[in-house]
């Protein structure tokens, strides 16, 4: 049985009155690729927001064997959590590319360069524009960068969120192609997906969320085989 | 008196007004430096910034009188010491106001300031001071002009904060954190950074930039307990007409500042000099309100 390295008991979000998240416990295992799948406004990204701690939330958070509840979102960093944003804004967009995933290294100044060679050779196409100002890059390019850009951290647990949103298939698959490397690279992957078919091509297990709430967990090939899943979400 | 003699005298007075301008210019830059820093990593304006600067001034003098150390020497105690200043009064005194909200901060520095200016008139006195030194009389010939050496040290001395700064944000993790802050503080806490510090850490650098600016002007003009509010005036001024977050930009507003003064004063007269700056301050922002080379 494989280690857990994130653990979330009864996690509650509210935004003012609003419930995002009702009483959600998961965990995930070291080196797997986990994915949460729900439509929009299932509570996807407020989960994962409580997880870095953007949010406040009630209920526990184990990383690693570690309650991180009392922690700031910037100590959580420097537990081995990074994520990478849904929004392509969450570039800096005064800073150059080389800029970018510098500032994702600065907890881990004194790998700086292991880091950047790992980068590059999952994205070339950073390397060849590493000297250009962020905000002139392409949608696609946005997202590798910011993949980059918490690669950098060397983290053990990557939360992924949404990263095909907006994206071409042809981009989609490079990036996908390019989280599948970091996994076998010994980064475990956080999920998030709309996409109940690409999340369940890509992850090992998932849970699905809807208003909120967990609805369904399992292995992919479970949740594929589950006559509800085929219905509602695949059209089976 | 002929033609071309007055047309001289018209481009020399010119010329010399050109160049006093740019480097009272340089004065104004360092004036602005801290408030451009402060307003544009933190988007908060500390109103007690003139105050600030008055206090590097009233430190030299009494480090000048008491001890008899040059004022620029005393610059090696006073920026360290103003830098150690802002950095404990955000950590500890401030955060809980900018973390209420903006409002509070601002009237959380406004009792600073009035603090300060009350503490100066209780401490030196109402009276006028100046930092007198045997080189604020001279001056130096610059091509067919002799100018001050004070303005020429407030020149350069505030060409080399500015350039340091921006090394310091370009090259440096802390710089590129203070950046990195002031664009989306939430992603820099996601790069790790402790984003309270990085606060901390720019009105550190705002103070610092202030003591140096109170030592120049303590150099350059006498000074009193009530002029902090003009200095807080000209930072303004300075910071509007360059631009927010722009090393160069600031530069830039100083010497438009100075050199709209200047001018006034030898073409009008000096008493339109606030008047015209006000009037381009505004002109400009109708324009342009992101300032001339403000992101």
């Amino acid at each position: 049985m494989s280690e857990t390295i994130l653990k979330i008991n009864n996690l509650s979000v509210y935004y003012g009155r609003l419930e995002a998240v009702h009483d959600v416990s998961f965990d995930v295992k070291k080196g797997e690729i986990f994915a949460l799948i729900g439509s929009n406004g299932a509570g996807k990204t407020s989960t994962l927001s409580a997880i870095v701690g953007l949010v406040p939330y009630r209920g526990t958070i184990e990383l690693f064997g570690e309650k991180i509840d009392r922690l700031k979102a910037y100590q959580r960093i420097t537990r081995g959590l990074s994520l990478v944003p849904e929004s392509s804004a969450a570039i800096f967009s005064r800073f150059t590319v080389l800029e970018n995933l510098l500032i994702g290294s600065y907890i881990n100044r004194d790998s700086k360069k292991d880091m950047l060679e790992r980068v590059f050779s999952l994205f070339p196409i950073l390397k060849e524009r590493a000297n250009q100002m962020a905000d002139k890059l392409s949608g696609g390019e946005r997202k590798m960068l910011l993949i980059g850009r918490a690669l950098m951290s060397n983290p053990k647990l990557l939360l992924l969120d949404e990263v095909s949103l907006g994206l071409s298939p042809v981009i989609t698959e490079k990036i996908y192609e390019a989280c599948a490397e970091i996994n076998k690279q010994g980064v475990t992957i956080l999920l998030v997906e709309q996409s109940i078919w690409k999340a369940l091509e890509k992850a090992e297990r998932a849970c699905i969320m809807e208003s909120g709430k967990i609805v369904k967990i399992g292995t992919t090939s479970e949740l594929r085989d589950e006559e509800l899943i085929r219905k509602a979400y695949l059209g089976l | 008196m002929g033609y071309e003699e007055v047309l001289i005298i018209l481009l020399t007075e010119l010329a010399e007004a050109l160049l006093y301008g740019c480097l009272l210019g340089g004065a104004y830059a360092v004036i602005g430096i801290g408030m451009s820093l402060i307003l544009g990593v933190m988007d908060v304006m500390n109103i007690a910034h003139g105050e600030f600067i008055l206090l590097g001034s009233y430190l030299a003098y009494s480090l000048l009188t008491t001890f008899g150390i040059d004022p620029l020497l005393s610059l090696v105690i006073l920026a360290p010491t103003f830098f150690v200043l802002g950095f404990l009064l955000q950590r500890f005194g401030l955060s809980k106001p900018l973390k209420y909200s903006v409002d509070i901060f601002v009237m959380a520095t406004l009792a600073i300031s009035t603090i300060l200016e009350n503490l100066y008139l209780l401490i030196w006195s109402p009276l006028q001071k100046a930092l007198v030194t045997n080189y604020m009389l001279w001056s130096l010939k610059l091509g067919e002009f002799s100018v001050a050496f004070v303005f020429v040290l407030d020149f350069f001395i505030s060409i080399a904060v500015l350039v340091f700064l921006r090394e310091f944000l370009r090259k440096t993790y802390l710089g590129m954190a203070i950046r990195a802050s002031s664009e989306d503080w939430r992603m820099a806490q996601l790069m790790g950074i402790n984003t309270d510090n990085v606060r901390a850490l720019t009105f550190g650098l705002g103070l610092l930039t202030a003591g140096i600016a109170g030592v120049l002007i303590g150099l350059t003009y006498p000074f009193s307990p009530s002029i902090g509010k003009a200095y807080l005036v000209i930072a303004f001024g300075v910071v509007v007409l360059g631009g927010l977050g722009s090393m160069l930009g600031t530069f830039v507003g100083g010497v438009i500042l100075g050199l709209v003064q200047v001018l006034t004063a030898v073409f009008f007269d000096p008493a339109w000099q606030l008047f015209a700056s006000y009037l381009v301050i505004f002109v400009l922002l109708a324009l342009r309100p992101k300032g001339v080379l403000g992101r």
